[in-house]
């Protein structure tokens, strides 16, 4: 994150309450707080298994290893080593992702022993056939959205924020995007997505959040369902670890080779 | 457990069984790697050979591709990865290769660098454009698996590499030269004159003993993929002299090879270079360069349906057809590839793609079977001479992918390389089993 929106974000957090502020200085101290929040997680690891239904209720499974690096000043780093399905084991890609430029993004493809770079534009592009794309998978950076305050509610017996986000990169498939945010943990629910013609396309729900050091919450199970399509994804998270000494290093595209 | 000691008993019957199984034991017991894929293959020729032996259409071929990888210490890993097809009809395509049988170890240092040192029977893989690559030196092409020249020789090596703020360094030794091996006589596609390999000659009177040094260093900067490399040693391509009036015999030549390579990413546009300077005898004097463009059209199609260009009970669960379900993808990723190929030798050149413009169109169906299609046309703008290529493949009950490639000939009468393939239209179907 920016220091300038952390100095906001300070602003804003102390101000918000007590002064009429706009819907858009307080959506946007949502996001800066909830950001604030997962601060410090330094570096995390989990095992993710995909699962990919169609209409007919046809299940197709892959699993994944996602490791992410925080970046103090910038977005972070994120490694996805696919074992499953088979014909794609050993690929790996590595993200860059950065607040103020595009991301720079790496696969590797065993087969040919090759490392290629490919361009990180394609976000609204599917994740691997999935109902995520790859701006639903990468890290959520302040930055990357406008927003807007709507109001108060309660979703199944939590006190939430609902707040709208804008996503400001113009190759972005979606128009907008609500957040229900829950109050007490600053963890998003549940998110619905719009699409470019601005009609629902897309339903996030998070669920079975577990927290990690003492500070950092995780959603166990992710469930995307697609309105328009009738398919949906759910993505479930296991193993996961926190601060395990991941560096700089294991973030190199010449690390992708080594990978096992 | 009964069934295993039964089962135990028949796997030792023989030193190779008890080998295999000390392999697997090896790889259970420390937790190694095992990977690959078995595949059954199908080529059929739409013509018959017409002046050579062979007397058949169609040939069926069973293959094996295993990666064996171990941990043997702190840091340190051994790769072991045969290759081996057996072919019915086509005989020169049954052949087996060592792909990989390496051990690297790897390491950082205080500084945040990093370094990884390699010797063994290794793969090493230089180059950014689609239609060929010229940079790429290190390992001799394995002409019997595909006509594209995407598959390589295992090439005995050192190599040391080290990864650095300034970019990654790399340096080979290169002790053994692997010669390339040619459809004969009886197999297909015949490249149209017979090559005895007995007579083969080497420019350096080391011959294959020769060794070939090679550096590269590359580097990322923000939109550009940026490499550079020197090599010196024995070509991989030979030229061809006359050993008797029906037959040619390769010559390897010794070669100095200065070369760029540079990716260039805005946004949806990739930009791609490969230019190579070659110093050696008259022959192999001269210069070779691939150069194009890919754009890819994310969700090319979505807004037929955005824009309800289509009729909307095309597009329905229940009325789909293979017309409509691609016209109805909205997932489909579309890339336009171009690319300029040239050999600063035109006639003289060893290789067909002397003064050559490619188009091709890459599909990316972006599926739950992740289905991928690439059409493409190379065209001889000297020879007048058009090559189509059709590959496209797609996942089946989750560890199978079916693949199939189509490669056309057209127009090759003027084209010295390509004339004899006129009548080699072929299709390979392929199914493997990946694990």
């Amino acid at each position: 994150m920016k220091p300038q929106s952390m100095l906001l974000a300070a602003l804003l957090s102390a101000c918000s309450y007590a002064m009429a502020a706009t819907p858009e200085e307080q959506g946007l101290a949502i996001a800066v707080e909830a950001d604030l929040r997962d601060q410090g997680f330094v570096d995390s690891s989990a095992n993710m298994k995909m699962t990919l239904r169609n209409r007919a209720g046809k299940e197709s499974i892959r699993n994944v290893r996602v490791k992410t690096l925080e970046v103090n000043g910038d977005g972070d780093k994120s490694l996805s080593i696919f074992d499953e399905p088979a014909d794609v084991k050993g690929t790996a890609s590595l993200t860059w992702s950065h607040a103020d430029k595009p991301d720079e993004q790496w696969l590797y493809l065993p087969a040919l022993k090759r490392v290629k770079r490919i361009s990180s534009k394609n976000k609204s592009g599917p994740f691997m056939g999935s109902e995520f794309a790859f701006e639903d998978i990468g890290s959520q950076e302040v930055d990357k959205f406008k927003y807007a305050y709507l109001r108060d509610e309660t979703l199944d017996g939590s006190d939430v924020f609902v707040i709208e986000r804008y996503p400001v990169d113009k190759n972005s498939g979606y128009t907008k995007q609500v957040a229900w945010i829950e109050k007490d943990r600053y963890v998003a629910l549940k998110i619905d997505f719009y699409d470019r013609k601005d009609s629902l396309l897309k339903t996030l729900t998070a669920s079975d959040f577990n927290q990690y050091l003492d500070k950092h919450w995780r959603p166990s199970t992710m469930e995307m369902i697609n309105h328009q399509s009738g398919k949906s994804t759910v993505l479930e998270f296991q193993d996961y670890q926190f601060q395990t000494g991941l560096s700089d290093a294991d973030f190199e595209k010449n690390s992708l080779k080594r990978l096992r | 457990m009964k069934t295993s000691q039964a089962s135990n008993k028949l796997w030792c019957t023989t030193p190779l069984q008890v080998a295999l199984f000390a392999i697997t034991g090896v790889q259970i017991a420390n937790a190694g790697d095992i990977r690959g894929n078995i595949s059954a293959q199908l080529d059929y020729f739409f013509s018959e050979a017409p002046q050579q032996t062979a007397d058949w259409q169609g040939s069926g071929s069973l293959s094996a591709d295993i990666e064996f990888y171990q941990q043997v210490a702190d840091n340190v890993s051994l790769t072991i990865r045969p290759f081996v097809r057996v072919d019915s009809e086509n005989e020169d395509r049954t052949h087996a290769d060592m792909r990989e049988f390496i051990l690297t170890t790897d390491g950082q240092t205080d500084g945040g660098s990093a370094w990884e040192f390699s010797g063994g029977l290794g793969q090493v893989f230089w180059g950014v454009t689609e239609s060929r690559n010229p940079v790429d030196v290190i390992n001799q092409i394995d002409n019997l698996e595909s006509v594209d020249g995407s598959d390589k020789l295992g090439q005995l090596m050192l190599s040391f590499k080290w990864f650095n703020d300034y970019g990654d360094f790399e340096v080979y030794a290169l002790p053994h030269f692997r010669e390339r091996s040619f459809i004969g006589g009886e197999g297909r596609p015949f490249p149209g004159f017979s090559i005895d390999r007995t007579a083969t000659q080497f420019e350096s009177s080391a011959g294959k003993k020769h060794i070939d040094a090679a550096f590269r260093w590359s580097r990322s900067f923000d939109s550009w993929d940026l490499g550079l490399h020197y090599f010196a040693g024995t070509a991989r391509d030979p030229v061809f002299v006359p050993v008797s009036t029906t037959e040619l015999a390769p010559r390897y030549q010794q070669m100095q090879q200065t070369g760029i390579d540079a990716l260039g990413i805005y946004g949806d546009l990739n930009v791609k270079t490969e230019l190579v300077y070659r110093q050696g005898d008259e022959f192999e004097h001269h210069a070779q360069a691939v150069s194009g463009v890919e754009y890819t059209m994310v969700g090319a199609l979505s807004p037929l349906q955005e824009k309800e260009l289509l009729p909307e009970e095309w597009c329905g669960e229940s009325t789909r057809n293979p017309f409509t379900w691609f016209l109805c993808n909205d997932r489909l990723d579309l890339g336009l590839v171009f690319e300029y190929l040239w050999d600063e030798r035109g006639e003289l050149t060893t290789q067909p793609f002397q003064n050559d413009l490619l188009a091709g169109l890459r599909f990316a169906f972006n599926d739950e079977r992740s289905s991928d299609a690439l059409v493409g046309v190379i065209r001889d703008l000297d020879h007048s001479s058009t090559t189509l290529s059709l590959e496209a493949s797609t996942r089946i009950f989750e560890s199978f992918r079916l693949s199939t490639e189509l490669r056309a000939f057209s127009s090759t009468s003027e084209d010295p390389f390509l004339r004899s393939l006129e009548d080699e239209d072929f299709v390979r179907i392929d199914l493997s089993y990946f694990f």
